[in-house]
């Protein structure tokens, strides 16, 4: 039972295991659901989130199941705030390419911050010693 | 996430169910179009009807099967896309690669036009 009240905050530990993605989908569908999110906003959701967490078991943890993904929310009533961390050692945001350039058009890889920034209302990253964190905003929508 | 495979004269259509977000199922898609073309069939319909969303990780696996079957002088067709699904394409610009179908019909006629 998810209760949604002022600074609720709810936390998900999973190994660095791809096969876990659809318990982190699960997991994130049910407490945007619980919120009231639309069903758009909940697939962006869902779409924001299992990108991060793929990235943190992928390029973070290097699938090293012995490391941790901790997904954490936080629930406000106006918004959703997702936080990701892995064990990574961080990257360079600078160095992210471009997806939408003609010549990394066909690359396979290299959309996904891309896509976190198109489909939540915030996205920022933080790098420290223990590992990366992504933080990501996503706001109810008022209805007129 | 399913996938179903059939052959209508020499073209696959391979149906998916379910989410490609990144899981082991995912990257199934593209060793089962590397499988087609060992097996000299290249032209491919993947009917996305069955999929409601994916991230990049299923972006990046269409893109793999798109470029394996054009390395082998073939081509890839995209049928019944969802919304969300045609979202990502424009907001990726993908919709200038693919080529998108509303029917699986349609793409599989569009082989011998």
């Amino acid at each position: 039972m998810i209760k949604v009240n002022k600074n609720s905050e709810l936390t998900l530990i999973i190994p660095s295991l791809l096969e876990r993605m659809e318990k982190v989908e699960r997991y994130i569908e049910k407490i945007a659901k619980k919120m009231n999110f639309s069903e758009g906003e909940r697939d962006n959701l869902a779409i924001a989130v299992t990108e991060a967490v793929s990235n943190a078991i992928t390029h973070g943890n290097k699938k090293d199941k012995k490391k941790k993904v901790i997904i954490r929310c936080r629930l406000s009533p106006d918004k959703l705030t997702v936080y990701v961390k892995d064990e990574g050692k961080g990257f360079d945001l600078n160095k992210i390419t471009n997806p939408l350039d003609p010549k990394n058009i066909l690359k396979e890889t290299g959309r996904g911050i891309f896509i976190l920034r198109s489909l939540m209302d915030e996205v920022d990253f933080k790098f420290s010693e223990d590992g990366t964190e992504v933080k990501m905003v996503k706001y109810k929508k008022i209805l007129q | 996430m399913q996938i179903k495979e059939k052959i209508m004269g020499d073209v696959a259509v391979l149906t998916l169910k379910g989410k490609l977000m990144g899981g082991p199922d995912t990257m199934t898609v593209h060793e089962k179009v590397r499988s087609l073309i060992a097996d000299k069939i290249k032209k491919v319909v993947i009917d996305l009807g069955g999929v409601k969303w994916m991230n990049s990780s299923g972006l990046g696996v269409l893109i793999a099967c798109h470029t394996s079957l054009r390395n082998a002088n073939g081509e890839l067709k995209l049928a019944s896309v969802t919304d969300k699904v045609q979202s990502l394409f424009m907001i990726t610009k993908l919709v200038t690669i693919f080529q998108t179908f509303e029917t699986v019909d349609r793409a599989v006629a569009s082989f011998k036009s």
